[in-house]
């Protein structure tokens, strides 16, 4: 291993992303190809859709963060790409190209789990985390609170065992009309009516394990009953019910496994009263509370790269093949 | 001295093939020596290693750009395009009718090549003279019919030939035994257009159901 930067991509969804990342976390560059324009007119990603993207945009991306950062393949001590878990489609348009690259520069290519991407995401750019730390990620894709010891060494606490929370506000959010990416509008139109409803709050008491589909499914029957219910009390009453679930979940994370930091991480730690609930329960808590700027919270390459110095320290070089479904466990 | 490097994506079993001039240095087909599947990396380090060369020493690439299987295809001309930015390569792309009109070589009659897509789908080119007069993608049936036309004799080939009296019933077909594409065809392919090698590190794109190509041009005049 020569050079000092890992090149990290990723692909797993409908977002092409590159960076160059030091061992120390220090992001050289990083650039995002969005798809956003090709998704909205679909309500959500289109899988096929966002691979055709993929093609497209990987080389240009890639390019782009090589010059910005003025890096010369020789810089680099490997190429770590995300492996998956995420759209069959979309990662093999990442694996291939780190694969290409690979060969063509002579350089060592480790497939990243993408959900350990996401938990290295806080100590971009400057080392946030004070470990042990509790780590929610809510995003589109993902609702999982796992526990961190120290960089690389992970415990997973709990995931949803259906849609994400993210994939509940999209879900809801279309319902009422707003356009997707909902997370954003739905805070809003929430800020503006009163939780008066009472959805469930599915699993509330039930270990650290995420179910939000029945909590969507409820808002579905109750617009259907009252049709002129106001949204902005529907939008109220629902994210209400989210962050209820989601604190009593991290309250329990750090009651069972007492630690020195809560982090949030995800497109959904954007949410201003996500924000407000968090601070509130550390401050009672007495727990440090974490949230890295959102552009390492949703999904970016340097995280990949960032975890892949992890696999590089420890030897470890899963192959690069697709896996639509990874568990956390696994790197 | 031009050392070319062939990928062949379309069958999905990712086929390559090492070339100076006008010699075959390497061709994966005749390797007993398989690697982990669908490991593009692999195959390519292990192909370049048989021919005695290393990724600097490659001139250009030439890369079969479909259609067939969705994931191969793309896969493959991601890897090409990656490697051909690292190393500033040129690539040339043919189409998989290209690559199957090359290697079924003269016939007496317009040769039909027929493969599947997903969903009761699928692809017809259509080759006169060794010319590829048409592409389509549509529903199976509708499209055979539409590229056979009134002839009353084919030659057939690609993974669908063996199914095609299911639409084609009164046309007497002739079966060329190709099913998937020789990345030593592209070799040859290159040689013989050369006008087709693109600007180095130039990327080329999949084809695909969208595709202009499948879309314009008449089978039969
Ligand atoms: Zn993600």
């Amino acid at each position: 291993m020569s050079g000092r930067l890992i090149l990290g991509i990723e692909s797993s969804c409908d977002d092409t992303a590159a960076a160059l990342v030091t061992e120390s976390g220090e992001v050289l560059a990083s650039v995002i190809a969005a798809q956003e324009e090709v998704h909205n007119a679909f309500g959500g990603v289109y899988p096929e859709f966002a691979s055709r993207a993929h093609v497209v945009s990987v080389i240009p991306t890639i390019e782009k963060v090589m010059a910005d950062a003025g890096a010369t393949p020789a810089d680099l001590a490997a190429i770590g790409v995300t492996r998956g878990p995420g759209l069959i489609g979309s990662l093999l348009v990442g694996l291939n190209t780190a694969a290409g690259l690979g060969v063509g520069w002579n350089v060592p290519v480790i497939g990243v789990n993408h959900l350990r991407g996401h938990l290295r995401s806080a100590d971009l750019e400057q080392a946030r985390v004070k470990y042990p730390a509790i780590i929610l990620l809510v995003s589109g894709g993902h609702s999982i609170l796992a526990r961190m010891t120290g960089p690389g060494e992970i415990a997973m606490l709990g995931t949803t065992r259906d849609d994400s929370v993210g994939e509940a506000f999209d879900k809801v959010g279309r319902m009422l009309g707003l356009p997707f990416p909902a997370g954003p509008a739905m805070d809003r139109l929430a800020a503006q009516g009163q939780p008066l409803f009472k959805f469930p709050r599915p699993m509330i008491n039930e270990g650290l394990e995420f179910s939000f589909s029945g909590l969507k499914s409820s808002v579905a029957r109750h617009m259907e009953k009252h049709p002129d219910a106001r949204l902005e009390d529907v939008a109220a009453s629902f994210v209400a019910a989210c962050l209820d679930v989601l604190e009593a979940k991290c309250r329990l994370a750090l009651t069972e496994h007492p630690s020195t930091a809560l982090v949030v991480v995800g497109g959904v730690s954007a949410s201003p009263p996500l924000r407000a609930r968090m601070a509130a329960m550390c401050e009672g808590l007495g727990v440090e509370l974490c949230l890295p700027p959102l552009r390492w919270s949703t999904d970016n390459a340097a995280m990949i790269a960032l975890a892949a110095w992890d696999y590089l320290r420890a030897g470890l070089y899963p192959p690069a093949v697709p896996q639509v479904r990874l568990p956390i466990t696994q790197y | 001295m031009s050392l070319t490097l062939a990928l062949e994506t379309s069958s999905g079993r990712f086929a390559v093939a090492v070339g100076r001039d006008d010699a075959v240095l390497y061709n994966s087909l005749a390797d007993c020596e398989k690697g982990p599947e669908r490991d593009l990396a692999w195959a390519v380090r292990r192909a370049l290693d048989q021919a005695g060369a290393a990724p600097t020493d490659l001139s250009r690439l030439v890369v079969d750009i479909g259609p067939g299987g969705l994931g191969s295809v793309r896969g493959g001309v991601t890897f090409a395009n990656a490697l051909a930015f690292a190393l500033s390569l040129p690539i040339a792309a043919f189409n998989y009718f290209e690559i199957v009109a090359h290697e079924a070589g003269p016939l007496d009659r317009p040769l039909l090549v027929a493969l599947p897509a997903a969903g009761g789908d699928g692809y017809a080119g259509l080759i006169r003279a060794g010319q590829v007069v048409g592409m389509r993608f549509g529903p199976l049936g509708e499209i055979m019919r539409q590229a056979a036309g009134e002839a009353p004799a084919l030659a057939v080939a690609g993974r669908l030939r063996g199914r095609l009296g299911e639409f084609l019933p009164d046309v007497e077909r002739t079966d060329t035994g190709i099913e998937a594409p020789d990345p030593a065809s592209l070799l040859a392919l290159v040689r013989l257009h050369p006008d087709r090698v693109g600007a180095p590190g130039q990327p080329v794109e999949p084809l695909n159901e969208t595709s202009p190509v499948f879309h314009g041009g008449v089978f039969h005049d």
